[in-house]
């Protein structure tokens, strides 16, 4: 079964997005900010991680740039969460190492598609 | 009896020539001394009525010249003045050979009474010509100078006055100057913060709108994305009366985001936050793209829909913002088609590309076309249930299109269809408006 790390504060938004992946036949890995999850990252080495980029503590591309720092080879999809709303997050979320993002609110119809497709890559 | 007057002030000459006509004299007049030694040489002349102070030749000079001419110094000749009411003046002109010497009263009548009286008196005779103190030339010549001098010494003390005056004037001048200036530039700098507080205020608003909207939209994405799996049966079965209503809140949440979207661009857009990400890009398979997207709403309401464009129409421009103004008109289209087609085409013109969307929906009256861009317009169509919309798709569809260096417009027949037809640059140029 593969393993996806969620990295994801918003207690509903987590709810959902494991309930879909569950429901999908992975396994999920919740954790609520991004110190827990650059450490899990390591420690765990999830097959995919989905990672929100507006978390409290710090922010989902500061967590994504540790990751990718820590990693020696095989970098693990990391797929940013984003929402439209301000100017560059896609640019941004980009650079510092995501292998690509889904925008919020998500398309439940298509959620699990696109997650396949960047297991595939 | 003939009388010459001379001065160099014409009112005073004209005047003075009425009254001396109306006496019955004849007169010949002359406006300084050069112009009245001319006149004597050609007219005979009985008396001469001088003033003093003349361009050219003064009144001093033409008595002399008169004065010292054997055939004219015989001819009675009188000064009046208004300015030279000093004594030493009336004893040059005398020692000059002058006959009388009149101080100007200040009413012209009275000038007039004086000057009959003195020509009633040559008439009678009784006017003695005097002869002039020729031989007391050097005498006469330096009280002339005298004269001279004290006249310009009163001028230069006068100029004087007038510049100290004018420095005056000017001082005040620039001084006024100054604190105006002082005065713009602090208005200059009032301004200038107010501008700065502005768009500070500005930007503080397209910032507050932009994570407002976020605000707005994380919830959504439970909402649409937990009902989302309800319907899709993960949480177990579901009765067709419940989807039927899930379905309705589904439907009402992606509207929602709809309008959070819009109201995020075109905030964007007014704010001048927009960025643009100008890449080459397939047009044909973005048209592709938005039909494939549509290919659902289509069969349900059991439309044709028709593509035509040309193999691989590549152009440079940004593909997220195109496909949203594409999106847009097709999705009018099929919302207000509900029989017949929807035909999509792209054209290579020039150095333009021409997309059109034509369907055979309801068309739009005359008197509503203008409003079509308008944001927040929305178009009451009898017979049909307020269409869902933000109000802000034309408007916006409008604005992205004019950001790329495009433009929009729109034809239509009531009753028998529309056509909306958007034209992109084949290149964006970065100076397009």
């Amino acid at each position: 079964m593969k393993k996806i790390l969620v990295v994801e504060d918003n207690e509903t938004n987590m709810y959902l997005f494991s309930r879909i992946l569950r429901k999908g036949g992975y396994e999920v890995i919740p954790v609520t900010s991004g110190e827990e999850g650059v450490e899990t990252a390591i420690r765990e080495k999830p097959d995919l991680i989905l990672m929100d980029i507006q978390l409290t503590d710090m922010d989902g591309l500061e967590a994504t740039k540790r990751i990718r720092e820590s990693e020696a080879e095989g970098k693990i999809p990391i797929i940013a969460l984003t929402s439209y709303a301000m100017v560059g997050d896609k640019e941004k979320a980009l650079e510092v190492g995501c292998t690509g993002y889904i925008e919020k609110p998500i398309n439940p119809d298509t959620f699990l598609k696109e997650i396949e497709k960047y297991l595939s890559l | 009896m003939r009388i010459l007057i001379v001065d160099d002030n014409k009112e005073n000459l004209c005047l003075l020539e009425t009254l001396l006509k109306g006496s019955g004299y004849e007169v010949v007049s002359a406006g300084n001394g050069a112009e009245a030694l001319e006149k004597l040489r050609t007219e005979s002349i009985d008396i001469i009525i001088s003033d003093v102070l003349m361009p050219i030749m003064d009144g001093f000079k033409l008595c002399k010249e008169v004065k010292g001419k054997d055939e004219l110094k015989n001819i009675p000749f009188i000064f009046y003045t208004a300015t030279y009411k000093d004594k030493r003046d009336e004893k040059l002109a005398l020692k000059l050979g002058a006959d009388k010497y009149i101080l100007k009263p200040a009413e012209p009548e009275e000038l007039i009474k004086i000057i009959q009286g003195v020509v009633r008196d040559v008439e009678k005779g009784k006017f003695e010509p005097k002869k002039p103190a020729l031989e007391e030339k050097k005498e006469v010549l330096k009280l002339y100078s005298e004269r001279l001098v004290n006249k310009l010494e009163k001028k230069m003390l006068d100029l004087e006055r007038e510049i100290t005056e004018r420095k005056k004037a000017e001082e005040a001048l620039k001084k006024a100057h100054d604190e105006l200036e002082v005065r713009v530039a602090e208005r200059t700098k009032e301004l200038t913060q107010a501008n700065l507080h502005l768009e500070e205020l500005d930007r503080l608003k397209s910032k507050f709108i932009a994570s407002m909207s976020h605000e707005l939209k994380t919830p959504l994405n439970p909402i649409i994305g937990l009902t989302g799996i309800i319907l899709q049966g993960i949480s177990g079965e579901i009765t067709e009366v419940q989807r039927k209503e899930l379905t309705m809140v589904k439907n009402s949440a992606n509207h929602l985001l709809a309008l959070i979207s819009d109201i995020i661009d075109v905030s964007k857009i007014e704010a001048n936050q927009i960025e643009l990400a100008i890449e080459k890009l397939d047009l044909s398979e973005l048209i592709q793209e938005v039909r494939d997207t549509f290919k659902i709403a289509v069969d349900e309401k059991d439309l044709k829909m028709s593509l035509k464009t040309p193999e691989g129409l590549i152009i440079k421009s940004d593909k997220r913002r195109a496909k949203q103004v594409i999106i847009k008109l097709v999705s009018n289209a099929v919302k207000f088609t509900d029989k017949g087609e929807i035909a999509i085409k792209a054209e290579k013109k020039d150095e333009r590309v021409e997309i059109s969307v034509a369907d055979t929906g309801i068309g739009i009256k005359k008197e509503n076309m203008k409003m079509l861009f308008k944001q927040f317009s929305r178009i009451h169509v009898e017979g049909r249930t307020r269409a869902e919309g933000t109000g802000l798709g034309l408007y916006l569809s409008k604005k992205i299109a004019d950001l790329l260096g495009g433009e929009i417009s729109a034809e239509s027949e009531f009753g028998k269809g529309s056509k909306f037809t958007f034209i992109l640059p084949l290149k964006y140029k970065e100076a397009s408006p």
